[in-house]
């Protein structure tokens, strides 16, 4: 980690600067900020060595500096790089800078507000903006996220397993990075990932992703403590394995559960089937393999339950607010409660967010 | 117990075996997911923190009898002397489609709803019977796309 995860202090930038190769794929972009700032500023930045030419790709983040009082999204376009053949990862790292909310990275699919031929960085701030709106990824497979923003994040999949990407498939790194009341950006916002490629060979088995969120959730001072449960099943003759989850909420939410399921009960399973929780809204574990490897029977799924404490709002927020954008949303005025509702603004919105790696592929898997 | 539904024009519909459901979506914001709302009209239980339970069962598929549920803790409204399901959130939102679940489209063809509550007294209640869900006109073809039997995530439904 201290050889890979270095400082960047010495990095000189260069503003709109765009290497893009086979191989390597790398990526800075600074553009409009006076340099002096820069150096000033970009002491505390993650650092990823990219993979040797042939091995991999690499793409970064700008530095952005996300001021107090500010919630920022960016959704970053990048292509895999097209020598004519089909691209296989084993292995993916990602490094975050402290500050981070989450960062999730998408193949795009269907083009509503978000199209990476409106620029390769599209902003969005304090919940508005196409990139805080989620109908836009709707039918975007997940590739990989993380909200570990203290350890760097290296995953090597199990033997032959892997994402399998077009040449020059579109994908989309997301970062959310909050200087607000119940997160910190102490320094700037900055990603960075390498995605390690190996040769393409009969055995391969690819791995598929599963991305569910609960967008009805609504956890209000009248009933102040909600549970919200779903589930999703894999439609396969043969048994899974699930090697990878994690799961998102915000400072309400006070318990994250997952069991494996059979894809037909009704109940929620027993607590000996419980194979991923998370009891820290701000750093949630992710479990992956090699610890995790989880044999799901076949037609099988998984059960996911996200319980809440409603909270005050916090003091630049307040109650007044949370009801103006119930009302907003469809809530009667006599129906307001101060309700925390479906949305990415931390200190005024939930999520009931999962995240769930598999093998063999079925279908990569989008709940909304 | 009298099983409610919510639908795409904001109305509440009480409804029994063989009655339509309309699968609300989100297409006007350019979203692609749609959801069976299932709720509830109840006497005699105490409406705050109450645990509402539904699922929709593929019973079409004897072999794999594939659910989806959605479960949560609602606080209901009186009205008329009833406990209602009043907003969305207060419904199971049931999440249909994309079809990557159900053995037939999950449009138009007959589904085994379950509905369940337990209060926090624990009173429960419990009933089951065929619905059939419909796509809302005005977003047939996008709905009948991403509802139909094997569609896969990101097909172009245009």
């Amino acid at each position: 980690l201290e050889q890979d995860l270095a400082f960047k202090e010495d990095v000189p930038y260069l503003p709109g600067r765009a290497i893009l190769s086979w191989g390597v794929l790398f990526v800075k972009r600074l553009a409009f900020v006076p340099l002096m700032i820069l150096a000033a500023c970009s002491k505390g930045s993650v650092n990823l060595t990219p993979p040797p030419e042939g091995q991999g790709f690499h793409f970064e983040t700008e530095e952005t500096a996300i001021p107090f009082g500010v919630e920022e999204q960016d959704c970053y376009f990048f292509q895999v790089p097209d020598n004519g053949e089909d691209v296989f990862v084993d292995k993916v790292e990602v490094a975050m800078n402290e500050g981070s909310h989450h960062m999730n990275i998408f193949r795009v699919r269907t083009i509503a507000g978000l199209d990476p031929a409106n620029g390769e960085l599209q902003t969005a701030q304090d919940g508005t903006g196409e990139c805080f709106n989620s109908a836009n990824w709707a039918d975007w497979p997940l590739v990989i996220n993380t909200q570990d923003d203290q350890d760097k994040v290296e995953w090597q999949l199990p033997d032959n397993v892997v994402h399998h990407f077009e040449p020059g498939e579109w994908l989309m790194l997301q970062t959310h990075y909050v200087n607000a009341t119940t997160q910190k950006t102490p320094y700037k916002g900055h990603v960075e990932v390498n995605f390690w490629t190996r040769e393409e060979s009969d055995e391969l088995i690819e791995l598929g992703t599963v991305f569910a969120t609960k967008q009805s959730i609504r956890i209000c001072e009248s009933n102040p403590t909600p549970t919200f449960e779903g589930s999703f099943s894999f439609v396969s003759d043969e048994p899974i394995h699930v090697i990878g989850a994690n799961a998102h909420f915000h400072s309400r939410g006070k318990k994250f559960n997952m069991y494996s399921w059979d894809g037909t009960s009704t109940e929620t399973p027993p607590t000996e089937d419980r194979f991923y929780q998370s009891t820290e809204w701000d750093h949630p574990p992710m479990a992956r393999s090699p610890e995790l490897d989880l044999e799901i029977p076949a037609n099988g799924g998984v059960w996911y339950n996200c319980s809440y404490e409603w909270q005050e709002p916090p003091e630049d927020v307040g109650c007044d607010t949370l009801n103006d954008i119930d009302i907003a949303k469809g809530t009667a005025e006599e129906d307001v409660d101060c309700c925390y509702r479906f949305g990415g603004v931390v200190d005024k919105n939930e999520h009931c967010n999962v995240f769930v790696y598999y093998y063999p592929k079925v279908d990569d898997i989008n709940i909304f | 117990m009298i099983v409610t539904t919510y639908r795409d024009d904001d109305s509440i519909a009480e409804i029994s075996e063989g009655d339509d459901v309309e699968i609300v979506g989100r297409f006007s914001q350019g979203g692609v997911s749609t959801i069976a709302m299932l709720g509830v009209k109840i006497r005699n239980v105490n409406i705050c923190g109450l645990q509402l339970d539904a699922s929709i069962k593929d019973d079409n598929d004897d072999t794999n009898p594939q659910v989806r549920i959605d479960n949560r803790t609602v606080t209901l409204k009186e009205i008329d002397g009833w406990g209602a399901s009043y907003n969305l959130s207060t419904f199971s939102n049931i999440p249909a489609c994309p079809n990557q679940w159900a053995s037939v489209n999950v449009y138009d063809n007959p589904f085994l709803a379950r509905v369940a509550i337990e209060d926090r007294d624990g009173r429960t209640a419990e009933t089951e019977f065929h619905i059939v869900p419909r796509c809302v006109a005005e977003f047939s073809t996008t709905c009948e796309c991403i509802c139909k039997e094997g569609y896969t995530l990101g097909e172009v439904c245009s």
